[in-house]
């Protein structure tokens, strides 16, 4: 069936956006990915990022009818409206400036202290500690949790977001791990979380960052050092 | 003046084996440049590996297990194509690479009782001997990695494409390009270079790779001076969604859980395979091509998959990610059929390397999918994880002990070229897809080059772009269509069928083509010429 598609476009980070409406054939099956690449065969100028097409990269996270989502992931529906994500800066049509992302991120120090070794042993992993460590390792960094967070969009107030308590998380749960990380976490604010869980509705990875907030909260003074009981043993 | 930047060892690539080749080159005590044309871990295969990753060892293996099987089922797969040095190095320190990255906070899913690792088998395995963390192990290495390059400091540069090697008297040293970000030239000079670019799943039309998958890296050697081998051999992973386009090409299902039945409701694999569905992924491919040739398809050109037969609650507690994707497709995997077929899924042939991964051409490495040797004429589903990290890890060593370059000797810099436009992406990929997929016959891969060697007429030196977008859309589609020449050159000459290279019209395995065929550039023309196995020392 035809159909139109409304896109809110932006040339360039210091330009204002428009909106752009085009029109395509809606096949059954198809995804907004599917839409988008339609109409880039038609109009070559249209930026909107995505690679692995599979729920992997991360990167085709876009706004559709007000809620994000993967692009590749989200069946196209007639009159869809598609925006960049909300409170992340933009740097042409849908596709999200990272580097500030990039940068927090870094500062997480998302490893281990100490070195590797090739004839490590295999130590048992408690299966609580296994089961956490598991979801909070899901998170794609598509960053869909940070634009709908009502925390993180007050800039101001310091919260790092939910993906980010999701990346640190797994290491925090992993009772291998003894990294003191309580200086790191109490910089990024979890108290502030409201648990709306809003976060969590939209992650299309199921990686739980509501959770992963809470259950970092609850162990209160021993954010770093986890000990075994911490963890489920 | 471009942008010049000085290191030890250069890494073209940041997926697993490029990360790995960087942390091993590092560790030793060299400074290393690692460049990705994505940003990291937001390209590339190994992000999207879903399933497993083969290693056999003593603290996880199962009773009749041994590195030894482990060799002999990869040899078995390889069909008489695969370097068994290499084999055998790499299920030797399998083990090791499980270790190391546990020891750096990499969770392997462990047995009930949490006292070992839990581990799958697929087709072509004797044993279940490979360690999984749902069905996004890829990205748990990749993670795991990239925290090791943080903690090291290794120098990233994002969004670089570097197409063009970089050369002092015949030797690599370094590689040249394009900062997408602002499409201006950059160079990276270096003692040693180490290609880590992926395979080429993308010049097909139907294919679970990633965009960026065009095969720089077989282009970029080519320029080196370096050789390709085993290049017909592409092997298309047997299931993949064919129906919906909204997961097109995308893993549908693994051996393990599925059944397949064509549109007479037979589950014809009985008549192909005595492993049925546990048939190696040639094997699979080969008898679903068939039987939509025979009319016997689904209606978008696939078979049907079933999964009826699993007890509720399997599919989302051991496949979630998988079973969103059903969901999000309208599909309940408990109760509706959908419908599969090849898709393009990884190259078995690459650059032509050696024990350390290194090339012919001097200076430059080739590690993971970019490279030849561990899996001949078909890969063994599984291998492709613990291959990366192995040759990554012995390539980032090798390569950080090499002598200095003597830099009295006369740069030659290329300049980078490109293939612009969509219109051609497109034609390469639906020339790939047609004539040179699962079956091949000399006429359509006779045509397949007479129309790729038509769109040479449209390669252009590099003269800047829009946007980075559109530089990098341009240079892959040179790529592309370098990879796909080579692809097509090496199917037609090879007239026999063996392993995922399937001639219609040479249907048998020939023992008088146990040879590789090895492409280089000769006065700017593709060179083939045949060479004989790698002696046998299983």
């Amino acid at each position: 069936m035809k159909t139109t598609i409304d896109i809110l476009r932006r040339k360039s980070p210091k330009e204002p956006p428009y909106l752009q409406t085009y029109t395509y054939d809606l096949h059954p099956g198809m995804s907004v990915l599917n839409v988008l690449e339609i109409i880039k065969q038609e109009d070559a100028t249209l930026r909107f990022a995505h690679c692995c097409d599979g729920a992997c990269c991360g990167i085709c996270a876009v706004e559709c009818n007000g809620r994000p989502g993967l692009a590749c992931r989200i069946p196209a529906e007639p009159e869809m409206r598609l925006a960049p994500l909300k409170g992340i800066p933009v740097l042409v049509d849908l596709i999200p400036d990272r580097d500030d992302y990039d940068s927090r991120r870094s500062a997480l120090k998302l490893y281990p202290s100490g070195t590797g070794s090739l004839d490590a042993p295999i130590r048992p992993f408690p299966a609580q500690a296994e089961a956490r460590v598991k979801v909070a390792a899901r998170c794609i960094e598509c960053l869909s949790c940070l634009s709908v967070c009502p925390v993180f969009r007050k800039q101001a107030s310091g919260f790092a977001g939910p993906c980010h308590f999701a990346l640190i998380a797994r290491h925090v749960f992993d009772p291998r791990d003894s990294t003191d990380r309580r200086a790191i976490l109490q910089s990024m604010q979890p108290q502030l979380c409201i648990q709306c869980g809003l976060c969590s509705k939209v992650c299309p990875a199921d990686a739980q960052p509501a959770e992963a907030i809470r259950l970092l909260c609850h162990q209160g003074e021993r954010y770093g050092a986890v000990s075994e009981d911490d963890t489920g043993t | 003046m471009n942008e010049r930047i000085k290191t030890d060892v250069l890494v073209i690539g940041a997926g697993g084996a490029g990360m790995m080749a960087a942390i091993a080159a590092r560790e030793a005590g060299a400074r290393v440049c690692l460049v990705c044309k994505t940003k990291v871990m937001r390209g590339g295969a190994t992000v999207m590996a879903p399933g497993a990753i083969a290693a056999v060892d003593s603290s996880w293996k199962t009773a009749q297990d041994s590195i030894q099987r482990h060799i002999e089922d990869t040899l078995a797969c390889a069909q008489g194509l695969a370097d068994p040095f290499i084999v055998r190095q790499t299920a030797e320190m399998a083990g090791s690479m499980i270790r190391f990255l546990e020891s750096r906070g990499a969770l392997f899913q462990r047995t009930e009782d949490g006292s070992t690792l839990a581990l799958r088998t697929t087709g072509g395995h004797s044993c279940y001997r490979s360690p999984f963390i749902e069905n996004r192990v890829g990205r748990e290495i990749c993670r795991i990695l990239w925290g090791e390059l943080n903690r090291l400091g290794v120098q990233v540069l994002e969004e670089t494409m570097l197409t063009e090697p970089v050369l002092r008297d015949g030797r690599v040293c370094g590689g040249a390009g394009i900062r997408l970000k602002n499409c201006q030239p950059v160079e990276i000079m270096a003692k040693s270079t180490i290609l880590a670019t992926g395979g080429a799943g993308y010049i097909y039309s139907l294919t679970d790779n990633a965009n960026d998958l065009t095969g720089d890296g077989f282009a970029f050697a080519l320029k080196a001076g370096a050789r390709l081998t085993d290049m017909e051999f592409v092997q298309f992973y047997p299931m993949g969604f064919v129906y919906p386009s909204y997961a097109r090409g995308q893993v549908a299902g693994f051996p393990a859980y599925v059944r397949l039945y064509n549109a007479e409701n037979a589950r014809f694999m009985e008549h192909y395979d005595p492993r049925l569905e546990y048939a190696t992924r040639d094997a699979l491919g080969i008898a679903i091509a068939k039987e939509v040739q025979r009319g016997y398809g689904s209606p978008h050109g696939g078979v049907y998959c079933s999964m009826e037969h699993l007890e509720p609650g399997r599919i989302e507690r051991e496949l979630p990610g998988l079973y969103a994707t059903y969901r999000a497709a309208g599909i309940d995997p408990y109760r509706d059929r959908f419908e599969v077929g090849p898709a393009a899924h990884f190259f078995q042939g690459g650059v032509q390397v050696d024990e350390y991964r290194r090339s012919c051409a001097k200076g430059l490495y080739a590690v993971g999918e970019v490279a030849a040797g561990m899996h001949g004429a078909n890969r063994l589903g599984q291998n492709a994880l613990i291959e990366i990290l192995v040759s990554g890890y012995i390539a980032g060593m090798h390569a950080a002990a090499a002598d200095p370059v003597d830099e009295a000797l006369p740069l030659q810099v290329m300049c980078p070229w490109q293939l612009a436009g969509a219109v051609h992406r497109n034609q390469i990929r639906q020339i790939m897809q047609e004539h040179v997929g699962v079956l091949r016959t000399g006429k359509n891969l006779e045509s397949a080059e007479q129309m790729l060697e038509g769109l040479l007429t449209h390669v252009k030196p590099f003269a800047g772009a829009a946007d980075g977008w559109e530089a990098r859309e341009a240079m892959e589609n040179l790529s592309m269509l370098v990879t796909a020449a080579c692809v097509t050159r090496g199917a037609k000459l090879r007239t026999e069928s063996r392993g995922c290279h399937y001639r219609e019209d040479y249907p048998q395995k020939d023992p008088a083509w146990s040879v590789h065929l090895v492409q280089s550039l000769c006065d700017g023309r593709l060179h083939t010429a045949m060479e004989h196995i790698y002696e046998n020392d299983n």
